[in-house]
């Protein structure tokens, strides 16, 4: 049986009392809460609850206004996505933002460019030291398209790609930033269920052989409730909850949450 | 060859001879990765001696499952050289059919590729109690499991390594012992009626059937092939035969999925795949060319004409005019090649098919493209028994019969052989070993018949066959599935039986093909019914029939014939839904027809009651013309 890392390395990452508003509308109200080493914490929640907001502002789309966010103890609130990635944060879309004109590779080739430090001159003779990073990112890359099991697809484009695969993809490319953490926006929305037990054995084994601290927004109770070691309950911005996943599916708010008052 | 009687001692040779040559190549990382013999040599010897360390003695089984890979490869060589036999499985095996087959075969480790296998196995611990180690090759997402069965191909490695330095010389003693006529390999058959049968292979048979293919399909030392993920195919194994014979290159795709696309940046120079597979070669260019912008479709359909009268002219050994063998040259460059190369086919000498019936339309396809198909013929019982050589190609026959093979036709028409590639037995089932082996002679099953050149032909499974009143017997799927090949038959079913002297047929004329051969030869018609009944039209089949009884035994000629006024209709329940003829329920319903055709009559009137789609039934009235192949109109 797969089992998760478990998430026994101390916190990663911490969020206090994060706030962020559109104008006079609270998306996000003193969020607290931490994620430790090693984690699958999955992020639930009725629509609007705030939960993409979350990823958004820890990566970097969004500026909070108010609280402190903390990677490694390090304060990262408020800095640009491509400062963010650079930390070892990473992240895929709800609806799949990769270069749909480029192929599988080029794509996530794409990714390791904050490890290509070569300067304009070295790139032009090519040969020397820009060789070297050249092949050390194809080979990073193999390894992930190895990993993930898209050696038919390599040379393909993405955007003649069927959706299951595209998101496959997109996890491949945030795995080339080789980050600490991934956040997973609905990686299983709209996959049929052969495609979906392929995704969470992905997930799994991010987790347990990369040792990738992982964050997921997810519909799919069954699926949170299996492979989650905890999971957090958002309403109206708001963390109305936290635990592991059995406390969580006796917890009477989040019942309410869900289902609505008597 | 008496000296290197087993694959083993061979690879022995092969490293002395070219240690530093290329013996495998597997392609990892997007990249083709080259194994010298010395490599080969290596793995071979320490996961060999880590086996012996536990435990593993000559005659003893190891299982072996998983996709077609180099560690594979070289797990069968290190078994082998153990003098251990293996047991082949498919990686797709489901885990009852794995537990059986591991049981049966009293399997002492098992050889397995990742993962799900690993996975499989472990699924089924409690019924193989016998299994003392279970080795995986592939170490993905194995890192949480802790059954102390399990072991790596690494550290069994490792443990082979610290045996060669207490025993140096031991891996090369243990395959000197080793005899051409010690087992190598069980093979278990699918078992659709009944349990799976574990074959029992010696060295000499597989080494036999192996020489037998490459007297065939010589190759040379740093050629390429390409394995086709038929890990437990005996032919596997023939296949191996031409690294460990010949030092020719063996190629591992890097997935199943990119099969396709290994094949042809490989362009082997030897390919065997299966009918199906070649169908869907065919069938996938078909849909590319369909999707192909307006030039390319112009120009395919301009010239694949040329390369089918070109074909047809050569097969019938008539002379092909200069002007069609400049056209046919220019088709080949600008069409058929790019072709070829697309499916792989480029450096491609011997195409060759076997173990079920290929169409001959798709013969005569691929050799218009330029792709000389060949067959093969042998199973895992009998090794290879036939197969087409150089330039004897017939696309009736499965090949002429091998050297060394002894063969006869019992009087019920079954083929049997005899010689060295044949198995020893069912592995402890002697009772149906004696059912197959008789004197030494083996009981194939099939049905066929040799001619004076020597080449066989398989008509069916000897329990398809059916048998005239004169005792002949006939393969009426045989004969209908030659007639079917006419453009102008869409459907046909073959009478005889019993009662009967001599073979009729019922033919459903292909109405859209006859009727544009109506229009181009000014004839006029009205409705299929009236199609059907033409004189002309009966002469068109005429022919048809006559083509076909030339390459038919004596007995098993057609003499009559009928067109019928409609076609065989699923609706009606004259065929099934995947439109296969229900021959019961046809006999039934044609008895006044076919009882006219035995009558020697010349017409019957006959009414069939039509069933409309929404749900009404009609009658039809027709007078059938009965007509005989032999134009005098002697039955």
């Amino acid at each position: 049986m797969p089992m998760t890392n478990g998430g026994n390395g101390g916190p990663i990452l911490r969020c206090e009392d994060v706030s962020l508003k559109f104008g006079s509308i609270k998306a996000l109200s003193n969020m607290t809460f931490g994620v430790n080493k090693g984690e699958i914490v999955s992020i639930i929640g009725p629509n609007g609850a705030g939960k993409t907001s979350i990823i958004n502002t820890i990566t970097g789309f969004y500026r909070p206004s108010g609280g402190n966010i903390y990677f490694k103890d390090k304060n990262i609130t408020g800095l640009p996505p491509h400062k963010i990635c650079v930390h070892g944060i990473a992240r895929t879309f709800q609806n799949i933002e990769l270069f749909r004109g480029l192929s599988v590779l080029e794509n996530l080739l794409a990714a390791r460019h904050i490890y290509l430090k070569s300067n304009l001159l070295s790139c032009c003779l090519y040969f020397g030291f820009a060789q070297k990073k050249e092949i050390e990112a194809r080979e990073i890359v193999e390894d992930i398209i190895d990993f993930l099991e898209m050696e038919a697809i390599r040379k393909q484009e993405v955007g003649i790609l069927p959706y299951g695969q595209r998101k496959r993809v997109e996890l491949g490319r945030a795995l080339a930033l080789e980050p600490e953490i991934i956040f997973l926006d609905e990686p299983t929305a709209g996959m049929n269920v052969e495609e979906k037990e392929d995704m969470v054995r992905f997930i799994l084994d991010v987790n347990e052989d990369r040792g990738t601290t992982i964050v997921l927004v997810e519909h799919d109770m069954d699926m949170v409730m299996d492979i989650s070691d905890k999971v957090i309950v958002f309403d109206f911005g708001m963390k109305i909850a936290e635990g592991l996943p059995d406390e969580i599916k006796k917890n009477k708010r989040v019942i309410k949450a869900y289902l609505g008052e008597k | 060859m008496s000296e290197f009687d087993t694959y083993p001692k061979l690879l022995i040779r092969n490293v002395k001879l070219y240690g530093d040559s290329v013996a495998l190549r597997r392609k990892n990382m997007g990249i083709w990765q080259n194994y010298t013999w010395k490599d080969c040599y290596e793995q071979v010897k320490f996961l060999c001696l880590g086996m012996v360390d536990l435990g593993l003695r000559p005659g003893e089984k190891v299982a072996l499952i998983g996709d077609d890979e180099p560690e594979g490869f070289w797990a069968e060589a290190a078994i082998q050289a153990a003098g251990g036999v293996v047991v082949a499985m498919w990686s797709d095996a489901i885990a009852s059919e794995v537990a059986y087959i591991i049981e049966h075969s009293d399997s002492k480790f098992v050889i397995s590729e990742d993962q799900e296998q690993v996975d499989k196995i472990l699924e089924i611990k409690e019924s193989i109690p016998r299994v003392e180690k279970v080795i995986y090759w592939d170490r993905k997402g194995m890192r949480n499991y802790d059954d102390p069965v399990l072991s790596s191909y690494e550290e069994m490695k490792k443990i082979g390594l610290a045996y060669d330095e207490k025993y140096p010389g031991a891996f090369e003693a243990l395959i000197e012992e080793g005899k051409g006529s010690d087992v190598a390999q069980m093979s278990y058959t699918s078992g659709t009626t009944s349990l799976p049968k574990g074959v029992v292979i010696t060295h000499n048979a597989i080494m036999t059937s192996s020489r037998r293919m490459q007297e065939n399909a010589p190759l040379e030392k740093g050629d390429d092939v390409i394995t086709t993920l038929a890990s437990a195919s005996v032919f596997h194994s023939w296949f191996s035969g031409y690294s460990y014979m010949r030092g020719v290159v063996i190629n591992f795709p890097e997935e199943p999925e990119t099969l396709m696309h290994d094949y042809r940046e490989i362009s082997p120079r030897f390919l065997l795949v299966t009918p199906r597979q070649w169908e869907s070669l065919s069938s996938m260019t078909q849909t590319r060319i369909n999707d192909a912008g307006f030039l390319k479709q112009f120009v395919y359909n301009l010239f694949l004409p040329v390369g089918y009268k070109v074909t047809d002219l050569s097969t019938s050994k008539k002379k092909i005019g200069l002007h069609l063998k400049i056209l046919n040259k220019l088709g080949d460059i600008l069409v058929f090649a790019p072709i070829r190369d697309k499916l792989g086919l480029t450096k491609t000498k011997y195409p060759v098919t076997g173990s079920a019936f290929l169409s001959p339309d798709f013969f005569r396809y691929y050799q218009a493209i330029g792709v000389n198909l060949r067959q093969i013929y042998g199973s895992t019982e009998a090794g290879v028994v036939s197969m087409h050589s150089g330039d004897e190609i017939d696309n009736d026959s499965v090949g002429k019969l091998c050297e060394g093979v002894e063969m006869k036709i019992s009087e019920d028409q079954e083929i049997l052989v005899k010689g060295e590639s044949i198995f020893t037995e069912y592995y402890k089932d002697p009772e149906k070993t004696g059912q197959v082996i008789k004197n030494g002679w083996f009981h194939t099953g099939d049905s066929g018949y040799i001619n004076d050149r020597n080449h066989l032909f398989y008509l069916d499974r000897i329990d398809n066959l059916d048998e005239l009143n004169n005792g002949h017997k006939y393969a009426p799927a045989y004969i209908e599935g030659k007639l079917k090949f006419s453009r102008f038959i869409q459907d046909v079913m073959v009478v005889g039986g019993k009662n009967r002297g001599y073979l009729s047929v019922i033919v459903n004329i292909d109405f859209e093909s006859i009727g544009k051969w109506a229009e181009s030869n000014r004839l006029t018609y009205t409705t299929f019914v009236d199609l059907s009944q033409k004189n002309e039209v009966g002469g068109l089949i005429r022919n048809d029939l006559n083509r076909v009884n030339n390459t038919l035994p004596k007995g098993s000629k057609v003499r009559k014939f009928v067109l019928l006024h409609k076609e065989f209709d699923a609706d009606e329940g004259e065929l099934t839904r995947t439109r296969k003829l229900k021959r019961q329920f046809l006999q039934v319903r044609y008895k006044d027809l076919i009882d006219a055709v035995y009558e020697n009559k010349k017409e019957i009137p006959i009414v069939t009651e039509v069933k409309y789609r929404d749900g009404r039934k009609g009658n039809v009235e027709t007078n059938l013309k009965i007509h005989s192949v032999d134009e005098d109109g002697a039955p």
